[in-house]
């Protein structure tokens, strides 16, 4: 399927022209990235932990194959249905099968950002299944209409204002209400009608434990443990790379996810599930590849497959914070998005990794040393390989190397340039058609160069 | 692969660092050629002496250890005092002017090349260069910077300690320049580990403890991204490595100073090089958030060590009219009055 | 009974892509480091586990009652006028409430969908983050830990560790079915960023601690 070109600075424009709410966003965000601040403090070791989770998620890349062989082993001894799922479309078709298997109508799922790379939801609803995210921000997403703008944090974008009205269409809250606390224990009740009437339910999955064939689901809220403890039926819906080898590996993890993605010591839930719950029950866990063993082949690009989608990088990036999630166009958004979703689409997805400022934040941030903005810059290096970088780009860059390689014509455009700004009218100067002086004065011209200066002052 | 300082690590029997040895090639070759003037005889006469004095200074401390580890240490440090002394009497580096601050700021490496100049330092200003390519390779452009990346190793070789007023344009060279060389191409090595920022170089090389000079003004410090994340010349916000603040340590030698603390210590500023143009709607939104934090925090001079930051948020405070000016952390040191940083003498 | 061998096709499909993925990972080798022993010396241990338990349990919106006698419990718990109130409670731990569900009669979990309490007892601590390991196995039923409208754990004071990685250790292997590390009531953060106690799990979480 081709997808349309997606042009950042554009879509960062809508979002950011409304001052008030980027600047709002923005505050939301960086408030989540002190919590996370704050958290690591207590930590003395975090720096050390990073190291470790690291070194772990890079071994078991290395060794994906073997891991998963016995990953399937020992879940499928515990009596758990283990299914293999190469794309997206194949995903769907496995979750649609088990649940025509069933007769199921209706299934509640918790966060798993892989159902969503997937389009889950659409496929289900359109043969006629009612899909409900039990997640509170993405079913207001939901009921919205919308794609989730945060992977972590999926309503970051909507104000309890606008929760309200959607909430007094859906839900038949109070016209004009915005109180969180009011509108979240609508939520409650409407969704406890909603995972009693769950035939199915379904989950991601946090980590996925090699050496015992169990998984981890990570809540604040409880519902993806309501939504499974219910049914008779749970599906697990897991990308190939949440794998991790032993059992003891959790305790790394699990130090690090909450602190990172909301700046909490732990989850209120951190569930372990090895096994169908009782004779009577199915676990069917779908091991989903859609692109990652071809980006384990990149040298370059495969230190993304350690990422356990906590969504710091996010709450750090000055670029997503004032530009919004949906800028990117993309399941993931941010930094990691602007990684992955180039290996998935170069030419559609080609101006995400140049929505970066390159400050380096994120590298520092992510809780597997995922060396994002080298990454990002090394995406630069890819797409101008293909050809991807526009024309007008190609030829100002093939004319600054040319003048960096003479000095004769270096200095001589240097001097056109300080002489054109002394003189050239304003109009020529600043204008639309130069970028940079939308928002931004040009420099005052010196009177000479340094170079000049030196051959003055100095030499001889 | 070479780590990357050769100061004070120990080399295997028989190997030498490979920075020394392709210097002490080079003097020779230089020496062989013929010093012009007196000058440059004196001057080469001692770099090849430090040379020379280098590679012994390994294979006599290998061979040396067998006589006892503490006569062995007390040689070394003498050997190091030495170096040291060495290395004092004959200060001399090459000053490496980004191209924008060349053609737009000059004042920014005049004061630099004064500032050093007080403090003892002969400096050179190779007149060939003009830029680390850094433009190009930001865009993704590896063809085009492989050329000048070639150049300015070529032409800064020579030298023995190259001093850059630009965080970013000294990150690109120490970090950024692996991809058009050979791992063990001794002129790049020798570039590469010998490349500092100003305030790297007067923090660790000349390890300067005391300045001359007063600034009785309102500061706040931008800690420019690749300086900070790159060069790691202060810690970070969120990072839980405590690193020392090497440009806030310069800056505290200065009289005066009144620091004000801006509540984002390390936002990006939103430059980015060509970022700027090709999102220039964020852009311009980080580099006004910066510039309001730091007004409110009460301060008038927005310093930094990287000239590109100070270049764009001085482009919108001049735009927006904001009350407050921009300076270059060389411009502070050697006490230049406040005023705009674009104006020159 | 499964119709059109969508079992068989739901196999054969799997098999393949089983296959391809295998494929994929196993030709193409990739260097990477040994997997990781932690070092014990860089974790941190607290002098009194309890007290920071307590403090953490707090943080993250649980309330802690320290008991010198397992029986002052029922005190507390009747000095609340939801739990006084409360018309179905289910108690895993007799000698603190009586409950007057037996949930081990219960076949279809649906059925404690009025649960007003539950009362359970949780086998270890974690001082560094408030949490509290239930074994499923103590469970008849797992939704009772979520479905009921409050929670309240009862945890020995003896039975604290520092960290997760001293927690994963005692867990220890082979993991039964269910267990979870349960830390303060549910939660959600997701209108505007604002904190609000009992989302879709339990209100209010008491965590008693005995002796």
């Amino acid at each position: 399927m081709k997808l349309p070109i997606v042009d950042h600075p554009t879509a960062a424009h809508e979002f950011i022209v409304n001052d008030e709410r980027s600047e709002w966003h923005d505050k939301a965000l960086w408030f989540v990235r002190s919590k996370r601040d704050k958290q690591a403090h207590t930590v003395p070791e975090w720096e050390y932990l990073r190291s470790v989770a690291s070194q772990i998620k890079t071994h078991t890349v290395a060794n994906l194959g073997q891991y998963l062989a016995e990953f399937e082993k020992n879940a499928t001894a515990l009596g758990a249905t283990i299914h293999w799922a190469a794309d997206a479309d194949e995903h769907n078709d496995i979750v649609l099968k088990i649940l025509k298997k069933h007769g199921t109508r209706r299934i509640v799922k918790s966060k798993s950002m892989l159902t969503e790379e997937c389009g889950l939801n659409h496929c289900l609803e359109a043969n006629g299944i009612d899909v409900v995210d039990t997640d509170l921000g993405e079913r207001i997403v939901q009921l919205r209409e919308e794609t989730p703008s945060h992977i972590v944090l999926p309503a970051i974008h909507i104000k309890k204002e606008e929760v309200g009205e959607t909430f007094h269409e859906h839900l038949g809250t109070e016209e004009g209400a915005s109180d969180p606390k009011y509108l979240t224990e609508a939520a409650r009740g409407h969704l406890r009608g909603k995972f009693l009437a769950g035939e199915v339910g379904i989950t991601g999955v946090n980590f996925a434990i090699a050496e015992t064939g169990g998984f981890v689901v990570c809540t604040n809220e409880g519902n993806a443990d309501l939504g499974v403890s219910l049914p008779r039926v749970h599906i697990a819906c897991m990308g190939i790379e949440k794998l991790i080898p032993r059992f003891g590996d959790l305790a790394v993890f699990t130090r690090l996810l909450a602190r990172s993605a909301t700046g909490q010591p732990i989850t209120t839930y951190t569930s372990h599930f090895h096994g169908p719950r009782d004779p009577e029950s199915e676990l069917h866990i779908v091991l989903v590849d859609n692109g990652r063993s071809r980006l384990r082949g990149s040298k370059e690009f495969r230190d993304a497959l350690h990422c356990i989608r906590c969504g710091a990088c996010m709450n750090t990036c000055p670029v997503y914070r004032r530009s919004g999630g949906h800028s990117y166009h993309a399941t993931v958004p941010g930094p990691i998005g602007s990684v992955l979703s180039p290996t998935r689409d170069p030419k559609s997805y080609k101006s995400l990794p140049y929505a970066c400022s390159l400050c380096g934040s994120c590298s520092d941030v992510c809780p597997v040393k995922i060396p994002l903005h080298h990454q990002l810059l090394a995406w630069r290096k890819e797409l101008v390989g293909k050809g991807l970088l526009s024309f007008g780009k190609r030829l100002s860059m093939r004319g600054a190397s040319l003048l960096f390689r003479y000095p004769m014509l270096f200095t001589t455009a240097g001097k056109i340039g300080r002489t054109g700004l002394k003189w050239a009218p304003r109009w020529m100067t600043h204008n639309r058609l130069n970028k940079w002086t939308i928002a931004r004065e040009l420099p005052e011209p010196p009177a000479e160069s340094f170079r000049e200066w030196y051959k003055k002052n100095r030499k001889g | 692969m070479p780590p990357a300082r050769s100061n004070g690590i120990v080399y295997l029997r028989g190997q030498r660092s490979p920075a020394s040895d392709y210097h002490a090639r080079r003097v020779q070759e230089k020496f062989s050629s013929g010093g012009r003037n007196f000058v440059g005889i004196i001057r080469i006469s001692l770099e090849t002496a430090v040379s020379v004095f280098r590679s012994m200074s390994c294979a006599g401390f290998i061979a040396l250890h067998r006589v006892g580890f503490s006569a062995v240490c007390r040689l070394y440090c003498l050997n190091a005092h030495f170096a040291r002394f060495i290395q004092l009497v004959r200060m001399t580096v090459a000053l490496f002017v980004p191209c924008y601050l060349d053609q737009f700021y000059p004042d920014v490496p005049i004061a630099t090349l004064e500032l050093l100049e007080r403090l003892g330092v002969e400096v050179v200003y190779p007149e060939g260069q003009t830029c680390c390519g850094q433009p190009m390779a930001n865009t993704g452009c590896n063809s085009e910077t492989e050329p000048v990346a070639k150049r300015f190793v070529e032409m800064f070789a020579d030298y023995e300690t190259i001093v850059c007023p630009s965080g970013s344009c000294t990150a690109m060279v120490r970090q950024h320049y692996g991809d058009y060389f050979a791992d063990d191409d001794p002129a790049y090595n020798h570039v590469r580990d010998r490349t500092f920022d100003l305030c790297e170089y007067l923090h660790d090389e000349l390890q300067v403890s005391e300045l001359d000079v007063q600034f009785p003004h309102r500061v706040s410090l931008h800690k420019s991204c690749h300086g900070l994340r790159e060069l790691r010349m202060a810690s970070c916000s969120e990072s839980m490595t405590p690193r020392v603040d090497k440009v806030r340590s310069i800056l505290d030698l200065v009289g005066g100073i009144q620091w004000c603390q801006p509540e984002r210590d390390d936002e990006c500023c939103g430059f980015g090089g060509t970022f700027a143009v090709n999102e220039p709607d964020v852009s311009a939104a980080m580099g006004r958030d910066r510039v309001q934090d730091h007004i409110q925090s009460g301060s008038e001079v927005l310093a930094s060590a990287d000239m590109s930051c100070l270049m764009h948020l001085q482009g919108l405070i001049r735009r927006e009219k904001r009350p407050i000016q921009v300076m270059h952390v060389a411009q502070i040191l050697v006490g230049r009055p406040v005023y705009n940083a674009a104006e020159t003498h | 009974m499964l119709s059109n061998g969508s079992e068989e096709t739901l196999v054969a499909a799997t098999t393949t892509s089983r296959r391809a993925i295998m494929d994929r990972l196993e030709s193409r080798l990739v260097d990477g480091p040994e997997l990781p022993e932690i070092d014990l010396k860089e974790l941190t241990t607290f002098d009194d586990p309890l007290e920071h338990f307590c403090q953490m349990v707090q943080a993250v919106g649980g309330q802690p009652h320290r008991l010198d006698r397992p029986e002052d419990a029922t005190a507390i718990l009747e000095a609340i006028p939801v739990f006084s109130e409360a018309t179905r409670v289910a108690s895993l731990v007799p000698e603190i409430a009586k409950g007057n569900v037996d949930v081990s009669m219960i076949d279809d979990p649906h059925a404690l969908a009025t649960l007003d309490w539950t009362i359970v007892q949780g086998d270890f601590a974690v001082a560094e983050n408030g949490a509290i390991w239930i074994d499923g196995d103590s469970l008849p039923q797992r939704v009772m830990l979520f479905i009921a409208q409050y929670l309240a754990i009862v945890v020995s004071g003896s039975q604290v560790v520092s960290n997760m990685h001293e927690a994963y250790e005692r867990v220890g292997k082979p993991p039964h079915p269910f267990g979870i590390f349960v830390a303060g009531p549910s939660k959600t953060a997701d209108i505007e960023q604002s904190l609000v106690l009992g989302a879709h799990g339990c209100r209010a979480l008491q965590v008693f601690i005995t002796p």
